[in-house]
């Protein structure tokens, strides 16, 4: 449905956006997720045919985004990022424009208008001026501009920053309600959201992409290791050697502290055990001193941290 | 034509709520109004050529007003972004946008009809000459709402375009009274008469319809809009 092929936009001497591929099937729900500055609007707004890319292609329903713009603006509803709408119209009005200039179906346009206003949850405000709405409502009418005239593809640049968790839960149940009917691509920052609603995620930092794998994959990947935060007073070979030996362990990574002799740990073990109780045993055993011990269970936002954090490579932990 | 049409509606719809259309209207009404009233019934002169000489002048700072926000404004608040994904042509949206002014503009000169009429009913005027100037009027305006665009479609500040345009329009309006100066020069003077928007205006307040003028008049509103078109293409295909 998607084909993106070495896409690559500079600025200047900025390379916003670095030979980025990847595709998206039909039906499917793609979350694009990075950090500030990554390049996920950069991303966007060449597939909408708003930048011309630098180098690279994209197709949309087989349609060269830059040779057959039109076409693929036919097929595309976007959300840009931080909702641009005209503020002094009426959410019919506007939505009514959009109709028009998508050229939608006369005779139907008015029923789906109103279908869409009902979806999107605005028919109580349908006659207001946009510009008086709370930022949850204009992100509503955002999104219900996108579906006007049903294109197979919804692109959404981050659809729920700036609003309060309520309206947050709202947006997401009304994407993955039309995640039913239509491929999507989103960009997001929250990793959360892109285990609520996305199947797939494409991970870009600086421009580039660290990473693209099924939500399912990459949750696996998470829940095959835990990780416990240790400190411990006991010269650090030798304490880093008896962790080692503790049943379960993959990798102790060790961090001298400030103090001689007290050093922080990172072991990495496998989820199936709570292994607190070996390494508290193995260090007293030792005749080490335990300072401090917690566990913490590895997160998306772990993986997402290590991915954009340069020279950490926590896929292959395993 | 759809999309022009749309385009055009909804701009034409913005000038209806927003105040700038109408403070713009109101002034131009009461200022011509006014000079109307002083120039024309108090002097017992039946020719309107000084009131069109004055709304020329109005028009240096109405028509940026009119023409300031049509692009800047889509830039400066971000529907560019919505405006430029939707399947439109960028011709038919500086089409739209154009044309949309330039009705307005048919509206503000439709109401200063009552001037002609006080004169056919009270005095002796000659009608072919008001008619001409009309005429003038209406090219002239064209013109003007066109470089209007060029500006607007140059930034994303409505208050640059305002300015841009308005110090253009003037420029070229004040050059005319620069070559009636310099009358008789020799081939400068003839150029700087050519290209001043005014010295064309000139033929049609004396009652008589060149295609000369006709012709630059429109040949500039070609290549503004032209310009224009350009102008937006370019940020979408180049940046
Ligand atoms: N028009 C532009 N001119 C110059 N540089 C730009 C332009 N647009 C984006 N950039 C730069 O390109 C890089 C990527 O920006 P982009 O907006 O695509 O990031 P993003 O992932 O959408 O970030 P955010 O989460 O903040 O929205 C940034 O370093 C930004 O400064
Ligand atoms: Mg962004």
């Amino acid at each position: 449905m998607i084909e993106v092929e070495s896409l690559t936009k500079s600025f200047g001497d900025t390379v916003a956006v670095k030979d980025v591929s990847f595709n998206v099937e039909s039906g499917e729900v793609l979350g694009l997720l990075g950090p500030n500055g990554a390049g996920k609007t950069t991303t966007i707004r060449m597939l909408t045919g708003y930048l011309p890319p630098t180098r690279g292609t994209a197709r949309i329903v087989g349609y060269d985004i830059f040779k057959d713009s039109l076409k693929v603006r036919r097929q595309i509803g976007y959300l840009p990022e931080n909702v641009p709408l005209y503020n002094n119209m009426s959410v019919n009005t506007f939505l009514n424009f959009v109709a028009r200039v998508k050229d939608t179906e006369v005779r139907t346009r008015n029923d789906q208008i109103d279908e869409i206003l009902l979806h999107c949850g605005l028919r109580e405000v349908q006659n207001k001026t946009i510009g008086k709405l709370s930022k949850g409502f204009k992100q509503r009418v955002g999104l219900a501009q996108a579906l006007i005239g049903n294109p197979m593809v919804l692109i959404l640049d981050e659809p729920t920053t700036g609003l309060d968790p309520r309206q947050i839960a709202q947006i997401r149940d009304l994407i993955k309600q039309l995640a039913s009917g239509h491929t999507i691509i989103l960009s997001t920052h929250i990793l959360h959201e892109v285990s609520m609603v996305c199947d797939r995620v494409v991970i870009i930092h600086n421009g580039e992409v660290v990473a693209q794998d099924s939500v399912e994959n990459l949750t696996k990947e998470l829940t095959k290791t835990q990780m416990t935060y240790i400190t411990i007073h006991g010269p650090l070979k030798l304490v880093k050697e008896s962790l080692k030996t503790v049943e379960g362990v993959l990798v102790v990574e060790s961090h001298p502290g400030d103090v001689e002799d007290v050093n922080n740990f990172i072991v990495h073990a496998q989820l199936e055990r709570d292994i607190r109780e070996l390494i508290a045993k193995c260090v007293v055993n030792s005749g080490f001193g335990l300072l401090e011990l917690k566990s913490h269970a590895l997160s998306l936002e772990d993986i997402f941290l290590q991915l954009t954090t340069k020279g950490a490579k926590p896929m292959n932990l395993n | 034509m759809k999309n022009v049409k749309t385009i055009m509606d909804k701009e034409i719809r913005a000038y209806f709520t927003s105040p700038m259309a109408y403070t713009a209207l109101c002034l131009f009404l009461l200022i011509s109004g006014v000079i109307f009233n002083s120039n024309i019934l108090k002097e017992h002169s039946s020719e309107m050529i000084n009131l069109f000489i004055l709304m020329i002048y109005l028009f240096i700072m109405i028509i940026p007003a009119l023409t300031m926000h049509l692009f800047a404004e889509e830039r400066r608040s971000g529907t560019i972004e919505l405006l430029m994904t939707y399947p439109i042509q960028d011709w038919e949206v500086v089409m739209g946008k154009f044309l949309a002014g330039f009705a307005l503009f048919m509206g503000m000169l439709l109401l200063t009809f009552h001037f002609p009429l006080f004169l056919l009913m009270w005095g002796n005027p000659d009608p072919g000459a008001i008619l001409a100037g009309y005429l003038g009027l209406i090219l002239l305006g064209g013109t003007f709402l066109s470089i209007g665009m060029l500006a607007t479609s140059s930034t994303k500040s409505p208050n640059v375009a305002f300015i841009m345009a308005a110090g253009v329009l003037f420029g070229l309006t004040v050059i005319g009274q620069v070559a009636i100066n310099f009358a008789g020069t020799g081939a400068i003077a003839d150029f700087v008469s050519y290209i001043s928007i005014t010295e064309h205006f000139r033929n049609f307040t004396m009652g008589t319809i060149n295609s000369k003028d006709i012709v630059f008049y429109l040949s500039v509103i070609f290549f503004a809009l032209f310009a224009s078109i350009r102008l937006v293409e370019m940020r979408r295909w180049k940046n």
